[in-house]
Parts: C-alpha cells; structure tokens; sequence
C-alpha cells in the first residue's frame, strides 16, 4: 500500500470500564495482546475505537463505559498521523444524579466540536458479533456501513445525527396523531426534513456498498478456497429489491415519494415505514441471498472479505491506513487462513493492528513484521515481548 | 449525616437549579453567600423578585416588556410592516445585536416538537397569524433555529401564512448546521438576513 499509516502510540485511560488508570505504549505493527477473560482485552479496543469514533461503537448508552462508581471516564490517545502528530482527549462524565452523559473533546489541549476528530484517525472494527452480520438483523448490516462513513464522511455523520432526532419528532408525532392526541397539520415539516436527511444517508450507504462490492468479491477470492461470486446491494426498505439512488437529491426525492404513498399507513400504524432505518444491505453468493444459504464458514469469509474491503476502501479514500482492531477473530481461524489474512490486510507492514487473545499460548504470529506482546490482568496492561522486524531476517532478539 | 448546615444546601439545590451551574459551582456560591454581606444578599433577592414581579411578555410580540409593550414594539422608529419570527426572547437579542434588523418581532416561545408535547398551539402562532392579517405587515423573516424543531416550525409557519398573501421568507443559513441563533455571532446573523430566501 502506498498511502501512509496512522497509528495510536500512546493510550492513557482513567475510570474507563475497567481501567481505573492505565497508560499502554503501543507498537507501530501488530499488538498481541493476550490475557484471560474478562480481564480487559475488549475494553482496550474499545478504548481506541472510542477516541476515533467519539462514541463507543458497543456500548448500548455512553454512561456503559464509565468505571462503575465513577462520575467521569477519560481518554487520551496520542495519534502518529502522515500529516502532525495529534493528541485526542476525550472525557464522558455523568450529568450528577441524572444518567445522561456529557462528553467534550480536545485536540492537543484545545477544546473542539467531535465532528473535528471523527475521521482523524481512521479504524476498522473486527468485532466477534460481525460474524453473526450475514445472517443477522438487518440493523447490524446497516451500522457496519455507518460505522464507516461516519469516519469518512463528516457531512453524511451529522446527516445520521439530524435523522435519528427527525425520525424520533416525526414517529412521536405520528403516535399522537393516531392516538387523537394531535393534529397532523405539522406533519409535512417533519416530512421535509425526514426526506432531506433520509435522502443524504441512503445515497452515502448506496454508495459506499458500491465501493465495497468489487473489493470484497476480490477479498473473497483470496480468503476462501470457494469460487462464489459476493455480491452486495442496498437495498432500500429492506425486502423490496429496490436498490437505492447514489445521488442525495435522488434519494430524497425517490422517499418523499415512497412517503405519499403510505401516508394512510403511517396515520395509521402511528410509525415512518420507510427511510433509511429500514433498509438492508443484501449479501449474495453466486447471486443466492446468503442469508439464507451461506454456511458457518462462508459466513465469516464474506465477513472478513467484507473488513478487507472496508480496510482498502478507507485506505483508498482518506490516503491514510486504518488503524485495525481485531477483537477474538483470528482465534477462529486456523494457522493458514490466519497468515492469509494478516497478509492481505498488511497488518503489521506499516499498518498497526490491534488483535486480542485469550488462547493460553497468544497466536503464532512470526513472519508479521513487528510484533508487541502485551497481557492484561485486571485492566493492568503489561509488555510481556517483543519481536523486532528480526525474525523477519536480520539479528535476534 | 451531611457536613454542611440544611439552609446552605438549600440554596446550592437552587442554585444548581440553574442552567450550566454543576454541583461544585452551586456549592461554591452559596458559600460565597454566605461570606457577602447582608445587604448585598437583601439586594439580590430583591432583585430577583422585582424581575419576575415587574417583567412580563410583550403583549405584542412576546419579546419581554416591563409594562405592555416592549422597547422594540413601543419604538416608533421600527418599520410594523415587516416582521421577524424567533423561538425566544434571547434570539431576539442576538438579532439586535446584529443592527441589521430595522422591524419588530414576534417570539413563538418555543418551536413544534411532539416528543415533548409541544403543537403550533403550544406556541405564539395563532397570534402570529392574527398580527399578520390585522394589521399591514409586508413581509415575515421566520428565524428559527435552523435544527430539526425550527426547520419544521419554519415549514408549518409558512403554510400557514401562505393564504395571507405576504412575502415569507427564511433566515438563510450562514449558521453552521444546527446551530442555535443565540450563540452566532454578529457578522454570522448579518449575513443571514442579507441571503434570507422565500419560503
Ligand atoms: N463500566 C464498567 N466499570 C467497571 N468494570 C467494567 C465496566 N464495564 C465492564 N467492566 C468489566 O470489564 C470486564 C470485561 O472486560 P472485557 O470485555 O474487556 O473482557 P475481555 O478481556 O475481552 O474478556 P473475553 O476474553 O471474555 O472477551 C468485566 O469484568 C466487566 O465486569
Ligand atoms: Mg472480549
Ligand atoms: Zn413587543
């Protein structure tokens, strides 16, 4: 790959989950990092995902990653980037009494707005529950693409933000209306920035699952000894085949449409029946839907051929490699299949990846450049090793 | 058992109370409360009192007012033909604060948002229409906050001010995407209602 990488150095983290302060020096290639369950191996990926991120992508409400007890968690990441070098702060403290949570970033010392960081340092998730995406609910589908456009796109991430608040007003208000409680006559406000926001979001996945389509079959080819076809699509509202515009002012105009038409449905389910919450991203094998038809192994192949993509298409569009974040996925994988991976992602050859373990012996990892082995006990992070590009070829250890 | 005397926690619970005031805060004035001296408390209390006793809506514009109308609305050099509408009375100060704005305004006291309840009746909106239709307003520059709430306030407020046959236009949005029009700056809300366009 010829664009540059970007890699965390530094993680230092307080009163976040289990680390109640912690500082880990990361390696510039592949960080094993070992240790029992439920000692804190997922928690530290976690940790970076949510400097990059500005939100945890796992946790369910922001207050989930604050050390239990504590009013406040801290993170702070020192990011090597191509361009300067930049330290993300990040800090969730609970609003007292209530569980709401106030978050305020800064950037090397200086307070900024979170749409200033989101896209700073790229990363790409490998998160175990990936693996149930193929045949799992189409909402998973849908947030891998957020996931990544959130961090590419930073006009399509506050597109996200604005439907999610307009898709709540405008449900609450079909509610109501249904309940004879309100008079629709607002309605058609709601309507015009459901349709605007809606718009924009579904031409950004409709175009991002066009980007990812090739690069994934390619990733598929490499990673599986099958011969299938990937195939992917956006789908818009899910089962009807319909594949979504990749042009906003399309998209929009192609869901207001879709919205008159239903209009006597919404009245009276009381709910948006279209928009882009109820689309689906559609995997197919040799053109058979896959969720229907792929086995256990074919399922985590697509997955993977999928991050692959996802790796390539971030590296390709922001000129800067992700940073990689495997959580339990190489455990699954076998020796061969594993190397195969490794390679193809180029982890460890000037991209970082973070990869977790909790197999007794860590992972067999020689021929991957550097490697830094570390262990967790209890959010306690210790070095336990490290092999210099050496066993590559030049002097031992 | 608490450390600090009942009546000191009191006033922090009130103080904390208070937009953008956190439990150290809160604490740390009625400490300083408690050190000032008596009649410097006897003129705040006062005050505070004198303010909700004294300051009412405009019975007008709803902008606030000390007796029945406001500065603005009483201001005979401001041009009644032309109207701008804001969510409330703090906008009205960051609009004037501007000086590009010659008019009156009307303020909703709030914007249309059903999670909370909150309907065109809920609002300043049938006096809207009223003030529109009675007297001989020429144009209505609907200023509301340019978020999901506003943007659908400004879309009701133009359909209902459609039939009155006026020029209704929109506060253009040099104003970063959801940004409230309190915290704009001058130049910001200039700018803005130089690049209005009709709704
Ligand atoms: N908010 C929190 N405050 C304190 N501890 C927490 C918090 N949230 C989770 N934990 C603790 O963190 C631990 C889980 O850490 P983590 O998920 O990183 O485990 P892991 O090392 O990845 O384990 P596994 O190998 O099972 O995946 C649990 O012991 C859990 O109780
Ligand atoms: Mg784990
Ligand atoms: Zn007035």
């Amino acid at each position: 790959m010829t664009e540059a990488a970007c890699r965390v150095d530094r993680l230092r983290l307080f009163a976040f989950r289990n680390y109640a302060a912690e500082t880990i020096e990361l390696g510039p290639g592949l960080n094993v990092i070992a240790g029992r369950n439920a000692q804190g191996k997922t928690n530290l990926l976690e940790a970076v995902a949510t400097a990059a991120l500005t939100r945890s992508p796992r946790a369910a409400t922001a207050a989930d990653v604050i050390s239990w007890g504590q009013a406040a968690a801290h993170i702070e990441a020192a990011i090597h980037r191509p361009a300067a070098p930049v330290t993300i702060d990040l800090r969730l403290h609970r609003s007292d009494g209530s569980e709401r949570v106030g978050r305020s970033i800064s950037l090397d010392g200086r307070p900024r707005p979170a749409r200033s960081v989101l896209g700073l340092c790229p990363v790409v998730l490998f998160w175990p529950e990936d693996l149930l995406v193929v045949k799992g609910a189409p909402e998973a589908r849908r947030r891998l693409c957020d996931v990544v456009l959130a961090q590419l796109e930073p006009r399509t991430a506050a597109e996200m933000v604005r439907f999610r608040r307009v898709l709540e007003q405008r449900n609450a208000l079909l509610r109501r209306v249904r309940a004879g409680e309100a008079s629709a006559a607002p309605l058609a406000g709601f309507t015009e920035e459901l349709v605007r926001a809606g718009g924009w979001v579904r031409a950004a996945r409709a175009r991002l699952v066009a980007a990812l389509q090739p690069l994934a079959a390619e990733g598929l080819d490499v990673l599986s000894d099958g011969s299938e076809r990937l195939g992917l699509a956006y789908a818009v509202d899910g089962e009807s085949g319909e594949t979504a515009a990749t042009d906003p002012e399309a998209a929009s105009e192609a869901l207001a449409q879709t919205l008159r038409r239903r209009a006597g449905d919404e009245l009276a389910r009381g709910a948006t029946l279209a928009g882009p919450h109820r689309d689906d991203v559609v995997i197919t094998l040799d053109g058979r839907p896959a969720r229907a038809a792929a086995s256990q192994g074919q399922q985590r192949s697509i997955v993977l051929a999928w991050k692959l993509a996802e790796v390539r298409h971030v590296a390709a569009a922001t000129g800067t490699t992700p940073v990689l974040l495997l959580d339990d996925v190489l455990s699954e994988l076998d020796g061969e299949r594993r190397r195969r991976l490794l390679d193809e992602l180029g982890a460890g050859r000037g991209t970082q990846a973070l990869l977790t373990t909790s197999a007794a012996g860590g992972l067999d990892l020689e021929r991957h450049g550097e490697v830094r082995h570390m262990s967790v006990e209890a959010g306690r992070v210790s070095v336990t090793g490290e092999t210099p590009a050496a066993l590559a070829g030049a002097a031992g250890a | 058992m608490s450390l600090v005397p009942g009546a000191v926690e009191r006033l922090a619970a009130e103080f904390g109370r208070l937009p953008g005031i956190g439990p150290k805060t809160a604490q740390r004035l009625s400490f300083h409360c408690l050190r000032a001296p008596r009649e410097n408390i006897a003129r705040l209390s006062a005050a505070l009192i004198e303010m909700r006793d004294l300051v009412r809506p405009c019975t007008r514009c709803f902008f606030i007012a000390e007796g029945e109308l406001c500065a603005v609305c009483s201001n005979p050099r401001r041009d009644p033909n032309l109207l701008c509408v804001v969510e409330d009375a703090l906008d009205v100060l960051a609009i004037e604060r501007s000086g590009e704005f010659t008019g009156l305004y009307h303020v909703l006291e709030g914007a249309i948002s059903p999670i909370d309840g909150v309907g065109p009746e809920q609002l300043r909106i049938a006096e809207l229409v009223e003030r529109v239709r009675a007297n001989d307003v020429r144009e209505v520059i609907i200023a509301t906050d340019p978020d999901v709430e506003g943007e659908a306030t400004a879309f009701y407020l133009g359909e209902r001010l459609a039939p009155l046959e006026i020029t209704v236009t929109r506060l253009a949005h040099g104003l970063p995407a959801g940004a409230d029009l309190e915290y704009a700056d001058e130049l910001t809300v200039a700018r803005a209602f130089s690049g209005r366009r009709a709704l």
